[in-house]
């Protein structure tokens, strides 16, 4: 999936070109006009080993063991050229010790000590730990290029347009509603009664008791209305509400685009409008023309005052992160400042060294840049000294780079929730083979050169030995009151700070008798096998991975 | 094709270069937009644009041609565990060189030879 720049060939600029058009006719330096060449003879013996001498992975790129032939989903003709699974593995090789951030900290193992490249990919890694006792690496894996190019074209997919965080996916089972999405089967209104809403636990699912049922036939039921393939299709839920009241509802699988701004509100208070924004993702496109639009409204309304929701957002475009974080601190203290830079391993020096080009850092962006507002499109901003960040452990990567830009220019983040998941690394997926591969590939660091977070953000009060302490409130979330409403807890912690400059105490409870408190998603338990698979992701994000386990 | 169409872009310039001695560069390249947007005049822009980046097939960005002089092509959809992405729409000047529309990749320079589209002056 690497979207590089191709070499320059004609650079169409006057007579020059002329002079560039003959070296590229007759077979210059340039490689874009150049005939491919031939596929090379079956190799017999295949490269050799020598330690600590890496020739470029380009040598051994596309060198397949297994050829495919014909054209991926994208309509893209397959690269591969014949070749052994020795090739695929010295690809493997030589390309982490070009782009891998902690390249000098993997152990050079002979690639002919592997029959399978997956298994060798798997030892390309740093072993090294992180204060707290984490692997740095916990985002090394890799995935059939099938998959990885039929998920990123799936959009939009079936489902409710509900968000569940799962307390236990085995019995007693505890699914609850996080969010809905706005015009979805979850949100639509039955004679006024939302179907989903915040807190909803499902009990029954076609007339099975989803809490305890535990036989496989059951369990395939279960998954196929959680996770249904295709739209159109009806199941009876049965769910009990925060209140305790319980009821049966019909849902029927639509196809479902992720939005970005789930809700966005005004709150007035007495010392000014507060403004109310929740992200869940910076991932699809409309997210730039949405979250621009929602700060417009919000600079109208006068805010004084912004409580940005990304409790359950695990990240996606740095740009749209961008974005945002020059919405909330406007021009003045953006103005040529570094919203991210990209920190490449040493060899790399001022090149990205997964294209090769000029690793220039991101800046704060004050204009859309073409996803879905005309790239120049001028943004509104609220040039706001502070942010309030509502966060868990799923508010991960692109959400944390919003913090960690922001307070790389002394904007103060106010953080209320929890530590935030700790990946302050982003990769280039690479497919070799009919395998794409995912290893880090750079950190992202602020206008003041820091981006180490890999503990996380944590807010100040918290009693955590690690992480990076940031002002704020550690406050559980509780699924009781919906997003956005004043009690609900995170918000009504930071509308008492911003009151009063402290945390509250006692801590804000939840309202008596609720029962939903302590759900968090530290715990939630996930199928291993989906752990294990893509240990990052973001249970909100990839809610579509959480799979119940068979019995 | 793609050389080709290349080709015929380099000979354009080159004609106009060489052959209209008191034509400044100024006067040669100008900023331009699509005359049509309909569905024929983007279907070859996109053709001309997935041959420029060497993919199957690509998807434009937000922005109106017949307005604005410049077409973004967006990167590929994310995947599910793409949480720290890069991409960014890649951006394209429509221009007319020598009454030729053509399409200047703004972090390259390579120019690509729109044919078959029309276009007029920007602003014009």
């Amino acid at each position: 999936m690497k979207y590089c720049a191709r070499p320059v060939c004609v650079a169409f600029s006057g007579l020059s070109s002329l002079l560039l058009l003959t070296a590229c006719g007759g077979g210059g330096n340039s490689t874009t006009t150049a005939a491919p060449p031939p596929p090379p003879p079956p190799v017999s013996s295949g490269p050799t080993f020598t330690a600590g001498v890496f020739e470029p992975s380009g040598n051994f790129e596309d060198r397949c063991e297994v050829v495919r032939t014909g054209v991926d989903i994208e309509g893209n003709p397959f690269p591969d050229r014949p070749g052994s699974t020795l090739e695929e593995n010295f690809f493997l090789r030589s390309w982490t010790n070009e782009t891998y951030l902690f390249n000098t900290d993997v152990v050079d193992r002979d690639p002919a000590d592997f029959d399978n490249p997956i298994d060798y990919f798997a030892v390309l890694r740093t072993t090294a730990q992180t204060p707290s006792g984490r692997d740095v690496d916990e985002f090394h894996f890799s995935q059939s290029t099938e998959d990885f190019l039929a998920e990123r074209n799936a959009a939009p997919r079936a489902g409710y347009g509900a968000r569940f965080i799962a307390a236990s996916t085995i019995p007693p089972r505890d699914f609850r509603v996080a969010f809905t999405e706005p015009n979805t089967p979850a949100s639509e209104e039955i004679a006024g009664q939302p179907n989903l809403i915040r807190g909803s636990r499902i009990l029954e699912i076609d007339g099975l008791d989803f809490v305890n049922d535990n036989t496989q036939a059951s369990v395939d039921i279960f998954n196929e209305a959680l996770f249904p393939a295709n739209a159109g299709v009806m199941r009876t839920f049965r769910v009990e509400d925060p209140d305790g009241a319980r009821r049966t509802i019909m849902l029927t699988s639509a196809d479902v685009t992720l939005s970005s701004v789930d809700r966005s509100r005004v709150i007035a208070t007495p010392t000014g409008p507060v403004g109310y924004l929740h992200v869940t993702t910076f991932s699809p496109f409309d997210a730039e023309a949405d979250i621009a639009n929602a700060i417009t409204d919000l600079r109208a309304a006068g805010v004084t005052d912004l409580v940005l929701d990304l409790r359950y957002n695990g990240g996606g475009l740095l740009a749209i992160a961008s974005q945002l974080a020059y919405a909330v601190a406007g021009d003045a203290a953006t103005t040529g400042r570094v919203f991210e830079g990209l920190r490449f391993n040493a060899a790399a020096g001022n090149l990205n060294p997964v294209d090769g080009s000029p690793n220039d850092p991101l800046p704060f962006f004050d204009t859309g840049v073409g996803f879905s507002l005309p790239n120049g499109a001028p943004l509104a901003s609220l040039d706001l000294p502070r942010v309030f960040i509502l966060s868990t452990d799923a508010t991960c990567s692109a959400s944390e780079s919003i913090i960690n830009g922001l307070r790389g220019i002394n904007v103060e983040v106010i953080l209320i929730g929890g530590t935030t998941c700790g990946k302050p690394f982003g990769f280039f997926p690479e497919s070799n083979c009919g395998e794409t591969y995912f290893t880090i590939q750079f950190q992202g660091v602020n206008d003041a050169g820091f981006g180490d977070y890999a503990d996380g953000f944590v807010p100040d009060d918290s009693t955590a030995a690690f992480g990076v302490r940031t002002p704020g409130c550690v406050v559980a979330d509780d699924l009781d009151s919906a997003l956005g409403d004043e009690t609900e807890r995170l918000l009504a912690t930071a509308l008492s700070y911003r009151e009063n400059g402290v945390c509250p105490s006692p801590p804000i409870s939840v309202a008596p008798g609720s029962g939903l408190s302590g759900i968090t998603t530290s715990s939630i338990d996930i199928d291993a096998s989906q752990r294990d698979a893509h240990p990052f992701a973001g249970v909100m994000e990839t809610n579509r991975d959480m799979r119940m386990p068979n019995r | 094709m793609t050389r080709l169409r290349r080709l015929l872009t380099i000979l354009l310039g080159a004609g106009a270069l060489l052959s209209g001695g008191c034509v400044t560069g100024a006067a040669y390249r100008m900023p331009a937009v699509l005359v049509s947007a309909d569905e024929d005049a983007m279907a070859a822009v996109k053709a001309v644009l997935a041959d420029a980046l060497e993919v199957g097939r690509v998807e434009l960005g937000a922005g109106d041609p017949t307005t604005s002089p410049v077409i973004a092509v967006l990167p590929p959809k994310l995947g599910p565990h793409e949480d720290r992405s890069t991409a960014r729409p890649i951006l394209f000047d429509i221009e007319l060189r020598g009454g030729a529309c053509v399409a200047v990749r703004r972090d390259t320079g390579e120019a690509f030879d729109l044919a078959g589209v029309a276009c007029r002056a920007y602003g014009g």
